[in-house]
């Protein structure tokens, strides 16, 4: 270490600005208070999650091709483009099967997972945390779940049309 | 007394959680000020330093509960800010590594070091390029080892020490240009 480096090391202290405590608190509470509100959507988003969850819980048994999906990795980066190709895919097959307001709909709420995501994916960016990983793979999965049983419904629905009609 | 100061951490960490207001002022004035000097050494600007407290404790107060203790609370908000402020200041334009100095390389290393001086280093310090100066903060002042530092800017570890060397030398060269100048 030379004389440069142990002089500033032994004085850190010294290299910092005044400042007083609290200042900056007032615009810190200011958007707690208005992001307080924000979170509410979130509980919205929540609620929808546990809904289509015990909706398609049983899709879980049949659907096999998730099962090629990449493990729980703490990486989203490595998780993110294998579900976005995968949504991307089954949008895309919805939207051949429905008329627009019925796509609207589910569009709608899919862009509620889409803006939680992105929430969580910049939280993530700061806190490098394992739990937002896992919060963003289960925002994927559930898409995925969502859609494949939508699909799933209205591939009954017509089956089901066509046999009535043949009948 | 560290025991003590963990416990009355962990009442205020487990209150702000639950949104208490009170908490989360009282975190927030204990370290506000250093967190503070954190984000102006890397963004070199006082009112980015500003957006960078305010997006970090909002992001904290917001994760909390993601918060595990595994690190001290200082240093896990401290992770958020150095995150922060070098994002703002890419957005800025005012962070990149310094690729070149010709000045640097035509330049003797400095023989004989002067008497130092706080205010002068620390101005010094504040004209460094950006790369320069965070890479040198969080090596010298934010007590980070080289390790760290390429996991914080994700860049390499014997980049983070090139750089620091390099900023060291640059330091140097401004401060004797500083003192020879008056």
């Amino acid at each position: 270490m030379d004389k440069l480096e142990e002089f500033i090391i032994d004085r850190k202290g010294q290299f910092d600005e005044p400042r007083r405590p609290e200042d900056g608190w007032d615009g810190v509470q200011k958007r707690l208070d208005r992001k307080q509100t924000d979170w509410t959507v979130y509980w919205k988003v929540a609620a929808v999650f546990f809904f289509f969850c015990s909706l398609v819980l049983v899709v879980l048994l049949f659907t096999q091709e998730e099962r090629s999906a990449p493990a729980l990795a703490n990486e989203p980066d490595t998780f993110e483009e294998f579900y976005f190709h995968q949504i991307n895919q089954k949008m895309r097959e919805y939207t051949t099967l429905v008329d627009a307001s019925q796509r609207e709909e589910l569009f709608q709420d899919l862009a509620d997972f889409d803006s939680a995501y992105a929430e969580l994916r910049r939280s993530f960016e700061d806190l490098q945390s394992e739990e937002l990983a896992e919060a963003m793979l289960e925002n994927l999965r559930l898409r995925m779940l969502i859609l494949n049983e939508q699909i799933e419904l209205i591939r009954r629905g017509k089956g089901q049309e066509e046999y009535y009609h043949s009948s | 007394m560290e025991a003590q100061a963990i416990s009355t951490h962990a009442d205020l960490i487990e209150r702000a959680v639950d949104n208490d207001r009170a908490a989360q002022f009282e975190l927030y004035k204990k370290y506000n000020a250093a967190m503070y000097n954190t984000a102006f050494r890397i963004t070199g600007n006082t009112a980015l330093a500003e957006d960078v407290i305010q997006e970090s404790f909002l992001s904290a107060f917001q994760s909390l509960v993601f918060y595990r203790g595994e690190a001290s609370f200082g240093s896990w908000l401290k992770r958020i800010v150095i995150n922060k402020a070098i994002t703002l200041a890419k957005k800025e334009s005012r962070w990149d590594l310094v690729e070149d100095d010709t000045q640097l390389d035509q330049m003797d290393k400095v023989a004989d070091e002067p008497v130092y001086d706080v205010e002068m280093v620390k101005r010094a310090i504040e004209s460094l390029p950006h790369g320069f100066r965070t890479v040198l903060s969080l090596y010298l002042l934010e007590g980070y080892d080289h390790k760290e530092i390429a996991e914080i800017l994700d860049i390499t570890e014997s980049t983070s020490k090139t750089q620091y060397m390099r900023a060291k030398d640059k330091l140097k060269v401004l401060l004797l240009e500083k003192m020879n100048h008056g």
